[in-house]
């Protein structure tokens, strides 16, 4: 079956609207295209997405520096791994 | 030098300067999409619709003194041709309030704050004055691009 015969299989529309996406944010990105300079970037610092782009670049950057990999934590340093038999002989 | 390919061109209101002309503060920047060779109807009659808006009496004809000519149409220049700004007024948010941004910004004169009243004239006369080098050809003296 292909998906023009059954696209709520195959797609995100359910009932003929598109499930996965945040009318909301549409909205506000309207807003920083009516918007310049000053009131741009009071607008970005009111509605929290400058806080989210450095979110995001830190996130970036910390992934550049290999430091989000199994065994580090969020702020890159490693974690100490506990012995999987520690204890183990206090069960019996 | 200016982009060739422009569709669009700000004005400046408000800046201070000093006595040789330099910019001291800068001022309120706005945005304006360039009129096609339309202009002079459809502004004239959105001026026509502002007037019409404001007092529903008049059916929008024009009344007996300059101000309301004027202002209906800077109103209808910024409802027609505002592309952004810098100043959050023209869609409806007086000083002190928080913009909503779940609602979809609008330029409707009716919700102009009324403090704002003379910088909508500034904007008027100085959207007539920047958008006169649009409405007459330059001359490089040579001929055609495609010639």
């Amino acid at each position: 079956m292909a998906a023009i015969d059954d696209p709520e299989k195959y797609s995100f529309v359910r009932g003929g609207v598109q499930t996965n996406t945040n009318p909301g944010a549409g909205t506000r990105a309207k807003w920083t295209q009516v918007l310049m300079g000053k009131a741009l970037t009071n607008f970005m610092w009111v509605s929290g997405i400058a806080t989210g782009n450095r979110a995001a670049a830190a996130y970036r950057a910390k992934q550049r520096q290999g430091k989000l990999q199994p065994g580090f934590s969020r702020g890159g340093k490693p974690i100490p791994m506990k012995d999987p038999n520690a204890g183990a002989n206090d069960q019996g | 030098m200016p982009d060739v390919l422009q569709d669009t061109f700000d004005i400046e209101i408000n800046q201070v300067t000093d006595k040789d002309g330099q910019t001291v503060t800068p001022g309120d920047t706005f945005k304006f999409k360039i009129p096609t060779i339309k202009f002079d109807i459809e502004v004239s009659y959105r001026a026509a619709d502002v007037r019409r808006r404001a007092y529903p009496d008049s059916q929008g004809q024009y009344a007996v003194d300059m101000a309301s000519i004027a202002f209906s149409r800077s109103c209808a220049i910024l409802e027609m041709y505002l592309v952004s700004s810098t100043v959050v007024w023209p869609y409806g948010i007086n000083d002190g309030q928080t913009l909503d941004p779940s609602k979809q910004p609008a330029v409707d004169f009716e919700k102009f704050p009324v403090q704002y009243t003379d910088d909508v004239y500034k904007i008027g006369e100085a959207f007539e004055q920047a958008v006169t080098r649009f409405r007459t050809r330059g001359n490089t003296n040579q001929g055609s691009a495609t010639a």
